[in-house]
C-alpha cells in the first residue's frame, strides 16, 4: 500500500483535486440547514402565525417568576435572589450579555463567591447580583447631566445612554459598582431590569435563563425598603456596602445559617489599585493651586503697600492654572463635546455644582487677571518700561506688549482695573466654593477614605501649599523663602493620612479576612506594595522641595536664588501633589459586593 | 465649560440638552420577535431558527440557533428540547462566539527546520501526511503509526477516522481522549451489565426519592442536569459523597466528606449496612443477578467501624446515610470523574452498580446506577469510534463480529484487525519503546491534558511524525506538530452526538469555517482518497450517509438504532435515545421521549443477569509523607471553563467568569501553618514537577488536601501517571505534593508565560 502514492500519483491527482474543490465549496455552503424541520419558523410565514405564536415559548417557564400585577402606588419592581438555589453556573451573566446585545466583554450581572475562613463552618456560596434599582439611587443623584431616571411606575432605574457624556461619576456614586464605563462608546451603561421586556410581559434575560429559577422579579414597598435599610449596619450581603446609602431593593433569601461575620468574598477583600483618573488629577491639582494663589494674593494685597502691578505675573499664572485645570476635566469625559450639559443636575449633583462654580470661577479669574493687565497698562503710561520693575517686570511687559494692540481688551482692562481688589476677593470666594464642591463630589460617595476630613485636609493642603509656594517665586528676599517653606510644609500635610495608612498596612497580608473593614490598613497595604513606586515619588519629591526651601530659609543657599531654586521647588511640589492626587484615586479601598472583579 | 449654557433656553437646543433617545439608545433597543424567542436586540432579530445539540459536554442541550440568511447570528437554549427545557450553561450560550478567534487554523501548516510553521495547500498537506505515515509503516511496520481520537467529534466523523485508520491505512492502534474520562464506566458497565449501557434517562433526576452523588459535582460539571435535580418535587434526600464541600455538597441533605480513595471501602460498607438492615430486594437479586452470595460475603469485612475509620466519617452519619438509602423507594446513584479517574475506578463504579442491583433500584423511574458522561460525544465514541470496540460495540476478537462489519461495510474481512488496540497510555509508552513512531491526534490536547504531561510532551517530541488536526493553532499539542490540519468546529459542520442518557442529537452547519478549514469529515475523505483507499469509502460521502451505515452496524446490538429514519427524524423528535429498533418503530412512530433500560430486568449478558463484581480496595500508590505532605485533588474549576480551554478561553465573556490567574485551594489551617495568605503566589512541587499559582484559602477543602483545576497546564506537571488496570483510565486525583510560598524572584513574566501556555 505504501507505494500506491508514488506509482500512481498522476492517476490519483484528478479525483483528489475534484474532491478537494467540492469539499472546500461545500464547507462554505450554509444552505444545508434549510432542509430541517424548524425552518417553518421563518418570518416569511409570520402572517399566517396566530398571535399565540408570538408569545415567547419560554413564557410558561418564567411566568411564575414574575409578579402577577404591575406595581401599585408606593411599590416598585425588585430582583429577588434565592441563594440556596444559586449554584454558581453564571448562565444569568451570559444570557444577559447575549440577549441584550452587549459589547464584547460587557456584563451587567456578576456572580460572586462567598466563603468561610472558619474551619468549623465550611461554606461556599455563589451570589448573583446586578443593579439593585435603589430607592435613592446614588447614580441618579450624582449624575450631572440627568442621564438617569427612576421610572415612577416601576421603580426601575434607567440610564439614558444618549444623554450621558461619560463623566463616570455614577461609577463612584454607586456603592455597588453597577454602572460600567465603556471607553469605546464613551458612556456608561447598566442593567435596566430588561424594562423593555418587562413592559412587554416578558421576564428579564437573567430570570429567563436561570436553570435553577434562583432569580425572580417581585414587588417591594419602597417604605419597607427604607425601614429595612435604616440601620447603618444593614447590608445586602457580607462585604457589601451599608444599605442605608442608596436603599437597594434586591432581596437575597437563604435558609442556611450563614452567620455572616464568618463569610467573606475574596473578590471583595483582595485589593487592586484603582483607576487613577489622570485628567481629574490634573484638574483638581491645577484648580486648587489656582484658588490657593488667589487666596495668598488676597492676603498679600491687603497687607502690603507694594504696587499691585507687581503681581501681574502671578495673577496671570493663577488665572491660567484655573482655566487650564478646568479644561483638563474635558479629557476625562467620554463625550467632551456634550460638556455643556454638566449643569443640568445641579439640584442633586455636586459634580454639576462644581461645574457651575468653576465656570463662574474661570470667568471671574479671567477678569481679575485682565484687571491686573489694566493696572500694568496704566502704570506703563506713567513709568514707561525701563527696567524699573526689575527682571520680572521687564519680561512681563514684553509678554503683555501685544495686548494694547487687541481690540476691546485694553479698554476693558483699564475700565476694570480700579476694581482689582474686589475681583481678587471674588476670585478667592468663588474659587473656594468651587474647591469645596470638588471635595463634596468625593465626600458624597460615602467612602471612608474619601471622608470629609480626609478629602478636606488633602484638598486644602494642596490649595494652600501650592498657592504659597507659587506666590513665593514672585517674591524677593526673605518673604519668598518664608512663603516657599510654608508652602512646602503645608502641602506635606496632604500626604500625612496616606503615610499613616501605609504604616498601619505595612504588614497586612494580601487578603485579610479578619479585619477586612479596616480600609485604612488595606489602602496602606496597597501603598506599601502595588503602589509603592508612586508613593515613593510623592514623598521624595515633597521632601526634596522641603530641603531646598529649608536651604533658602536658613540661608545655606543665597537668597538671590529664590526665583530659580523656588521655581524648582514649585515644580517638585506640583509633581508631588499630582502623584498624591493620583494615589487618592488609585489607593481607594471600600466595601465591594461579592463578584467584584479579581 | 459654561459658555453654551447661557443659550440653553433656546428652543433648538432643548433636544441637545435632554436626549432621551438617539443612536446609543438605539443600540440596546429590543424588538419583539415572531419566532417564539421574545424580544431581541434589533440587530440580532433572526429570520429563522434551527435547533442544534451543544458541542461541549455530554448533557447534550438543544440550542436554538438564530439564523439570518442561513447564517448563525446568535443562539438561545431551546425551550422544546427534552434535555435542557430552555436552559443552557455559559458554555452553551457562547458556543458560537468561540468559533470566532484570531488563532483559528485557516490553512494546513507544515513545521519547518527552523521550527516555524509554513502554510501549505491542502494537496501538499495530505501528500505529506500520506508520504510520512506510509514511509514509517514501510520501515517499521503498519502498527508503528497510531491515532488518538476524541469525544468532541460527531459520531460519523469518529467512525470515519476509526475505519479509515484501521481498515484503510492499516493501523492497529488507536484510542480516544475518552480514555481520560469514561473508560472506567465503559468497563464497569460491560462487565456488570454485558454492554456499555448507562441505564438512565434524565427524568430519573426528577423522579427519585433519594439521589446519591459519588465523586460528582453537577452544579459545576453539569449545571443543566442540576436543573433537573431541582425540578424534583419529592423533596428527595441528596446524599453527596465527595472529599470537597462542592456546590453540590452544599445543597446536599447529607454530605459525606470522605478521605480520598476511601470510596470503595465506604461503598462496600454501605452495601454491608443495607444487607444488615434487610434493605435488599431478594426477588430481584434471585431472578436477575449473579454472584450476590459471594458479594455479601465480601462486604461482611467492611464493618461500620472499619469504614468510619478509613473514610473519616462518623459512624452516626454513616448509619444515618444507610437508613436514608434503605428507606427510600426510588434511589438513584450518580457518579462522574471522582469515581472514573481512579486507579480502582472500575471496581468503585461496580460497587455503585452493586448497590443499585442489590436493592432493586434499577429499571424503575428515579433509580439506576448512572454514570454521567463527560464530553459531548463520549457516548458516540464508546459505540462507534472503532478504537477499543470494533465499530458498533462489536469485538475485534470475535470473528463473527468481524464478518458482520466487513459485510456491512463491504470490505474484505482481512482488513479488520483481529487484535485489540493499545490504550492511550500504552500508545504513549509505545513511543518510548520505539513501537509507535507516527501519531495522528484529532481534536484533543494531549500535551496539556495527559497525566504527568511533561512526560507526554517529551514523548510527543520523540515521534518521527506528528499530525495534529485542530480548530486552533495555539494548543500545546499543535505546538509540537509536524503537520497541522485546520479543522472546522461545531456549528461549521454537521453530525450527531450521543449524550449521557443515550440520546442521539443532531447539530448542523450554520456558520462558515474560516479560511480553508475543513470539517474533519472532509479531511478524512481527502486522506482516504490520497492514501489510495478511497473506494473503500465510496458510501461515506456525507455524515448522513455514514449515519445510515452506523444504523446497519447497530442492528441486533443493544444500541440498535435501526428504527431511526434519518437526520430529519432526529431533528423532529428532539433527539432519540438508543435503542430504537425497527420493531420499536412499528409500535411508536415517534419514540417516547424519555426511556430507561432494564425495565424488564433483562441485562445484556448471555444469561440476562447482571453480575456482582468486586475486589479488595488498594491503597493509593503515592500517599502523602513528610516530604510531600499534601494530597492534590484535581477537577473542573468553573462552569465557564472546558478542559484545556482551547475553546472557552476564546470567549471574552467566558474568560471573564473565572479567575484571571491559575490557583490552588487550600484549607485555612494549612494556610496558617505555612503563613500563606489568600491570593499569594505559591509553588507546588511533586516528585515530577512544579506549578506556581495563586492561593485560595477556603474551608471547602479538607486539611492536608489541595484542589487545583485541570484547566491550568501546570496541574499535570504534578500528577502521578498511574491507571486503573481494568480500564486504563488515568487516576488524576491522588498524588502527593509539597507546598510553599513562591520565591520572591517569581516574576510577572512567569505568570504571563504560564497563562499564555494554558490558553
Amino acid at each position: 500500500m505504501s507505494s500506491t502514492l508514488t506509482t500512481s500519483s498522476d492517476r490519483l491527482d484528478k479525483p483528489f483535486d475534484g474532491l478537494l474543490t467540492s469539499v472546500l465549496s461545500e464547507q462554505q455552503d450554509v444552505s444545508a440547514v434549510e432542509r430541517f424541520a424548524q425552518w417553518h419558523d421563518r418570518t416569511a410565514s409570520a402572517s399566517e402565525h396566530t398571535s399565540a405564536s408570538q408569545t415567547p415559548t419560554l413564557a410558561r417557564l418564567y411566568s411564575s417568576l414574575m409578579p402577577a400585577t404591575p406595581p401599585a402606588a408606593g411599590q416598585q419592581y425588585a430582583f429577588e435572589v434565592d441563594l440556596d438555589a444559586c449554584s454558581g453556573c453564571k448562565a444569568c451573566v451570559v444570557a444577559c450579555h447575549n440577549l441584550n446585545g452587549l459589547e464584547t466583554d460587557e456584563t451587567w450581572r456578576k456572580v460572586g463567591w462567598l466563603t468561610s475562613h472558619d474551619s468549623g463552618l465550611p461554606i461556599v456560596q455563589h451570589v448573583t447580583t446586578a443593579c439593585h434599582h435603589c430607592v435613592e439611587p446614588g447614580c441618579l443623584n450624582g449624575c450631572p447631566v440627568k442621564a438617569y431616571e427612576k421610572d415612577p411606575l416601576t421603580g426601575i432605574v434607567r440610564h439614558l445612554d444618549d444623554q450621558c457624556f461619560g463623566c463616570q461619576y455614577c461609577t463612584m456614586m454607586c456603592p455597588y459598582e453597577v454602572p460600567q464605563y465603556s471607553s469605546t462608546l464613551g458612556i456608561v451603561r447598566k442593567c435596566d431590569m430588561c424594562s423593555q421586556r418587562i413592559n412587554n410581559g416578558e421576564a428579564p434575560a437573567c430570570v429567563q435563563a436561570c436553570p435553577n429559577k434562583a432569580i425572580r422579579i417581585t414587588l417591594v414597598e419602597s417604605m419597607n425598603v427604607r425601614i429595612l435599610c435604616e440601620s447603618s449596619t444593614t447590608t445586602l450581603l457580607p462585604t457589601a456596602p451599608p444599605s442605608h446609602i442608596t436603599l437597594p431593593t434586591t432581596t437575597f433569601l437563604t435558609i442556611r445559617d450563614h452567620r455572616t461575620n464568618h463569610l467573606v468574598s475574596h473578590e471583595a477583600i483582595i485589593d487592586h489599585p484603582h483607576e487613577g483618573h489622570w485628567p481629574l488629577v490634573g484638574m483638581l491639582v491645577l484648580t486648587q493651586a489656582s484658588v490657593g494663589i488667589w487666596c495668598v494674593l488676597n492676603v498679600l494685597l491687603w497687607s502690603s503697600n507694594r504696587p499691585w502691578n507687581e503681581f501681574l505675573g502671578i495673577a496671570l499664572l493663577a488665572a491660567s492654572l484655573g482655566i487650564v485645570g478646568v479644561h483638563l476635566a474635558l479629557a476625562h469625559l467620554g463625550r467632551p463635546w456634550l460638556a455643556f450639559r454638566a449643569f443640568l443636575g445641579w439640584r442633586t449633583s455636586w459634580l454639576s455644582r462644581e461645574a457651575i462654580a468653576f465656570g463662574i470661577f474661570m470667568a471671574v479669574a479671567g477678569l481679575t487677571a485682565t484687571a491686573f493687565v489694566g493696572l500694568r497698562l496704566r502704570s506703563q503710561a506713567v513709568f514707561p518700561a525701563s527696567g524699573v520693575a526689575g527682571l520680572q517686570g521687564v519680561s512681563m511687559d514684553q509678554a503683555i506688549a501685544w495686548i494694547p494692540s487687541l481690540p476691546m481688551i485694553p479698554t476693558l482692562a483699564e475700565c476694570i482695573a480700579p476694581y482689582t481688589r474686589l475681583l481678587v476677593l471674588l476670585s478667592t470666594i468663588v474659587g473656594l466654593v468651587a474647591v469645596a464642591c470638588s471635595g463634596m463630589i468625593y465626600i458624597a460617595t460615602r467612602r471612608s477614605l474619601w471622608s470629609g476630613s480626609r478629602t478636606g485636609l488633602e484638598f486644602v493642603a494642596t490649595m494652600l501649599g501650592l498657592g504659597l509656594a507659587s506666590v513665593a517665586i514672585n517674591e524677593q528676599g526673605a518673604l519668598g523663602a518664608n512663603l516657599l517653606l510654608a508652602g512646602s510644609i503645608v502641602s506635606g500635610v496632604g500626604l500625612g493620612a496616606k503615610f499613616l495608612d501605609r504604616e498601619r498596612g505595612r504588614r497586612l497580608p494580601r487578603s485579610n479576612p479578619i479585619d477586612w473593614q479596616d480600609f485604612s490598613k488595606r489602602s496602606g497595604r496597597l501603598l506599601h506594595a502595588e503602589l509603592s513606586h508612586a508613593w515613593n515619588a510623592t514623598w521624595m519629591s515633597w521632601l526634596g522641595a522641603v530641603l531646598v526651601s529649608l536651604m533658602l530659609f536658613l540661608g545655606i543657599a543665597p537668597i538671590t536664588l529664590v526665583p530659580t531654586l523656588g521655581g524648582i521647588t514649585v515644580v517638585m511640589l506640583f509633581f508631588s501633589q499630582i502623584i498624591n492626587r493620583w494615589l487618592y484615586f488609585a489607593s481607594i479601598v471600600t466595601y465591594r459586593m461579592p463578584g467584584a472583579s479579581t | 465649560m459654561n459658555h453654551l449654557k447661557k443659550r440653553s433656553g433656546h428652543l433648538a437646543l432643548l433636544p441637545m440638552l435632554h436626549q432621551a433617545s438617539g443612536p446609543l439608545t438605539q443600540q440596546l433597543l429590543l424588538e419583539p420577535s415572531t419566532l417564539g424567542l421574545g424580544a431581541l436586540p434589533i440587530d440580532l432579530v433572526p429570520d429563522a431558527t434551527t435547533t442544534a445539540v451543544c458541542g461541549f459536554c455530554s448533557t447534550g442541550c438543544g440550542l436554538k440557533i438564530h439564523l439570518r440568511d442561513g447564517q448563525a447570528i446568535n443562539l438561545s437554549p431551546s425551550p422544546d428540547y427534552p434535555v435542557n427545557l430552555g436552559m443552557a450553561c455559559p458554555k452553551g450560550w457562547e458556543a458560537l462566539r468561540v468559533l470566532d478567534s484570531s488563532d483559528r487554523a485557516t490553512h494546513p501548516l507544515v513545521r519547518q527546520p527552523d521550527n516555524s510553521m509554513l502554510p501549505v495547500s491542502w494537496r501538499e498537506a495530505i501528500d505529506r501526511l500520506c508520504e510520512n505515515f506510509q514511509a514509517i509503516q514501510a520501515k517499521h511496520g503498519n502498527d508503528s503509526v497510531a491515532f488518538i481520537s476524541t469525544g468532541q467529534m460527531p459520531t460519523e466523523e469518529m467512525a470515519f477516522l476509526g475505519c479509515l485508520a484501521k481498515f484503510g491505512m492499516g493501523m492497529l492502534h488507536g484510542d480516544g481522549n475518552t480514555r481520560q474520562c469514561m473508560a472506567t464506566s465503559v468497563v464497569a458497565y460491560k462487565q456488570s451489565f454485558g454492554f456499555d449501557a448507562p441505564p438512565f434517562t434524565y427524568a430519573d433526576f426528577e423522579e427519585s426519592d433519594c439521589l446519591v452523588f459519588i465523586g460528582a459535582n453537577p452544579c459545576i460539571g453539569h449545571p443543566i442536569l442540576w436543573q433537573r435535580v431541582l425540578r424534583n418535587r419529592n423533596q428527595p434526600e441528596r446524599i453527596v459523597i465527595d472529599p470537597r464541600l462542592t456546590e453540590t455538597a452544599m445543597a446536599a441533605t447529607e454530605h459525606l466528606a470522605l478521605r480520598p480513595k476511601s470510596d470503595l471501602a465506604l461503598l462496600y460498607g454501605i452495601a454491608h449496612g443495607l444487607v444488615q438492615r434487610g434493605a435488599i430486594d431478594r426477588a430481584f437479586i434471585e431472578s436477575h443477578t449473579d454472584g450476590f452470595e459471594q458479594f455479601q460475603e465480601h462486604v461482611r469485612a467492611f464493618t461500620l467501624d472499619r469504614i468510619s475509620e478509613e473514610s473519616g466519617i462518623s459512624s452516626e452519619q454513616l448509619s444515618r446515610t444507610m437508613d436514608k438509602i434503605a428507606s427510600a423507594k426510588r434511589v438513584s446513584f450518580w457518579w462522574t470523574m471522582g469515581v472514573n479517574q481512579s486507579y480502582q475506578g472500575v471496581r468503585t463504579a461496580q460497587a455503585i452498580i452493586n448497590l443499585a442491583i442489590m436493592t432493586g433500584n434499577i429499571g424503575r423511574p428515579g433509580t439506576g446506577a448512572n454514570s454521567i458522561t463527560g464530553q459531548c460525544n463520549a457516548m458516540g465514541s464508546r459505540l462507534f469510534s472503532n478504537t477499543t470496540n470494533l465499530i458498533g460495540h462489536h469485538d475485534f476478537l470475535n470473528s463473527k463480529h468481524r464478518e458482520k462489519v466487513a459485510r456491512i461495510l463491504d470490505i474484505p474481512v482481512e482488513k479488520i484487525p483481529a487484535q485489540n488496540s493499545l490504550a492511550y497510555d500504552q500508545i504513549l509508552s509505545g513511543i518510548e519503546s520505539g513501537a509507535i513512531r507516527g501519531l495522528w491526534i484529532v481534536a484533543t490536547n494531549t500535551a496539556h491534558s495527559w497525566i504527568n504531561s511533561p512526560r507526554a510532551r517529551d514523548l510527543l517530541s520523540r515521534l518521527d511524525y506528528l499530525v495534529v488536526q485542530d480548530m486552533y493553532t495555539t494548543t500545546d499539542t499543535v505546538k509540537q506538530a509536524n503537520l497541522v490540519l485546520p479543522a472546522a468546529g461545531w456549528g461549521e459542520k454537521e453530525g450527531t452526538f450521543i449524550n449521557s442518557e443515550r440520546r442521539i442529537g443532531l447539530f448542523k452547519r450554520v456558520a462558515r469555517a474560516p479560511g480553508q478549514a475543513l470539517s474533519d469529515f472532509s479531511i478524512f475523505r481527502l486522506v482516504a482518497e490520497r492514501w489510495g483507499c478511497g473506494r473503500m469509502f465510496d458510501r461515506w460521502k456525507s455524515p448522513e450517509a455514514v449515519f445510515q451505515i452506523l444504523k446497519e452496524l447497530s442492528q441486533n446490538q443493544a444500541c440498535d438504532i435501526t428504527g431511526i429514519d434519518d437526520y430529519a427524524m432526529l431533528d423532529r423528535c428532539g433527539g432519540i435515545q438508543w435503542p430504537f429498533t425497527t420493531k420499536d418503530r412499528c409500535v411508536h412512530a415517534t419514540p417516547v421521549q424519555e426511556r430507561r433500560l432494564f425495565e424488564d430486568g433483562q441485562f445484556f449478558h448471555g444469561d440476562g443477569r447482571a453480575k456482582f463484581i468486586f475486589a479488595d480496595p488498594a491503597p493509593m500508590p503515592e500517599p502523602v509523607d513528610v516530604e510531600y505532605p499534601f494530597l492534590l485533588l484535581t477537577g473542573r474549576g468553573s462552569v465557564s471553563q472546558w478542559h484545556t480551554e482551547t475553546r472557552t478561553s476564546k470567549s471574552p465573556i467566558l474568560r471573564k467568569l473565572y479567575p484571571r490567574d491559575p490557583y490552588v485551594e487550600l484549607h485555612p489551617i494549612d494556610a496558617e501553618g505555612l503563613s500563606i495568605s489568600s491570593h499569594q503566589w505559591v509553588t507546588l512541587t511533586s516528585r515530577r514537577g512544579t506549578a506556581t499559582v495563586r492561593s485560595v484559602i477556603t474551608s471547602t477543602v479538607q486539611q492536608g488536601q489541595l484542589f487545583m483545576p485541570m484547566h491550568n497546564i501546570q496541574t499535570n506537571n504534578l500528577t502521578l501517571e498511574h491507571v486503573d488496570p481494568e480500564s486504563r483510565q488515568p487516576s488524576y486525583k491522588d498524588c502527593a505534593v509539597h507546598l510553599r510560598i513562591a520565591e520572591k524572584s517569581f516574576s510577572v513574566d512567569t505568570t504571563m508565560r504560564s497563562k499564555s501556555r494554558s490558553s
